[in-house]
């Protein structure tokens, strides 16, 4: 994973906003981007939500500490929080809510925000796996072939299907560790 | 955690988790968790992993120009913050909602313009023209509702629209009537204002507007509460929204 995020925090804590910010900005930018379209519908909104979570990090990058906690939770913190308020503004809801999650009158943002985060950092987790294995595991699992079909389709023996998998299920355990998502 | 352990992993105990063991495979499998104290462990550790992976999301692409405009405005920031100026920095780059703002307004006072012909809200009197009804509802569960009823004439639309159960809008704010696009985000936003109006101490208003703006472009009708403030872009909350047809 290169090196660690609170060692890159604090380096953009230290004024630096060339390569940290950036690694930062490629490490977070997906689940951030995916959460804004998800709960709030607007490809504008969900910018906006990118970037002032970026803003924000840099603004309390000092006020992170390892001991309290991990970055991907610092990170999301600062995200929940914006969703919420841009979930509350008065003019963020289009006429059309195409594609956003339901906004129920008693619809807690801040649940909804938990369980998209969890979803989101799942697919992030197995977009992080070797290639092989992300893709054993999309086939079998989230397109439910047969371990025979998914041999023949990615031209590989029985046997190296089956060690993928094991080894695919393992890494994204770890994959997930690394973003505060027990299993 | 090692990748290279165990040395000589049980590896059926992956589609044993996904499900894809055929019956058989299965009993046999479970036969040799009894005696494999390892892959008992292994499947305690994994069990997990099937339930949260059929929450993943769906991926979506993140915009190609949202690295940059994300990079330079948190350098911006951080110049503005030790007052120094950005020297030969790309072009400044508002945060999302002041770019829509106004993108919104220009988009607005176009269209405000296109209105402004002589008698800019037309009464329509013609006849013959195609009619259509369409009912309005609360948008957030409050009392007001609406009767549309939309006029086609080759000449446009005239819309005759009766209003109740609206709050008389507090002072420095008025209702807006909007034609809009089915395929209207607030990034890009894809609506013609028909006109503000006001509501009686009875909640209800009796309006009549006229636009050009095409039918199967603009087809949704909606109330928002904006407030006087000079901008002719959407800026508030939506009060009326279309309900359900028939």
């Amino acid at each position: 994973m290169g090196e660690d995020d609170a060692k890159l925090i604090a380096r953009v804590a230290g004024g630096d906003l060339g390569h940290p910010l950036e690694e930062l900005y490629d490490r977070y930018a997906a689940r951030l981007h995916g959460l804004g379209l998800r709960l709030l519908g607007d490809p504008g909104l969900a910018e906006e939500l990118v970037q002032e979570t970026f803003v924000r990090l840099w603004q309390s990058a000092d006020r992170y500490d390892p001991q309290r906690g991990s970055v991907p939770g610092f990170v999301f913190t600062i995200a929940r929080r914006l969703a919420i308020d841009l979930w509350r503004r008065p003019s963020s809801k289009p006429f059309t809510d195409l594609g956003a999650v339901d906004r129920g009158p008693h619809q807690d943002p801040g649940d909804v925000v938990d369980q998209l985060l969890v979803g989101l950092n799942v697919r992030d987790a197995l977009a992080s796996l070797p290639e092989g294995q992300r893709v054993v595991l999309e086939l079998l699992y989230l397109q439910d072939l047969t371990q025979r079909q998914v041999a023949d389709r990615v031209g590989v023996p029985l046997g190296t299907v089956k060690t993928r998998a094991f080894y695919g299920l393992r890494a994204l355990k770890e994959a997930l560790r690394q973003r505060d998502v027990d299993v | 955690m090692s990748m290279s352990e165990p040395a000589s992993p049980h590896v059926e105990v992956a589609p044993y988790l996904l499900g894809k063991l055929e019956a058989e495979e299965a009993e046999r499998f479970e036969a040799h968790l009894d005696g494999c104290a390892d892959c008992r462990r292994q499947l305690d550790e994994l069990g997990g992993l099937p339930a949260l992976l059929a929450q993943a999301a769906p991926a979506t692409p993140v915009p190609d120009g949202l690295r940059a405009r994300t990079l330079t405005a948190v350098r911006e920031r951080a110049a503005e913050a030790e007052g120094a100026a950005v020297v030969e920095a790309p072009a400044r780059v508002r945060p999302a909602w002041w770019r829509r703002r106004w993108l919104l307004a220009a988009v607005a006072a176009a269209l405000v313009v296109a209105l402004a012909i002589p008698g800019g809200l037309l009464l329509f009197g013609g006849d013959g023209g195609e009619v259509t009804r369409l009912t309005l509802v609360a948008a957030e569960g409050g009392k007001g509702r609406g009767q549309v009823t939309i006029t086609s004439t080759p000449a446009g639309r005239s819309f005759d629209v009766r209003i109740e159960g609206l709050v008389p809008p507090a002072a420095g704010s008025l209702y807006e009537l909007w034609a809009v696009s089915r395929q209207d985000t607030l990034e890009r936003p894809q609506r013609v204002s028909l006109g503000t109006f006001t509501v009686g101490a009875d909640g209800r208003a009796h309006l009549k507007a006229f636009t050009a703006a095409p039918a199967d472009r603009f087809p949704v009708v909606g109330v928002t509460l904006e407030p006087v403030d000079g901008n002719p872009a959407r800026t508030g909350p939506r009060v009326l929204v279309p309900g359900p047809p028939g």
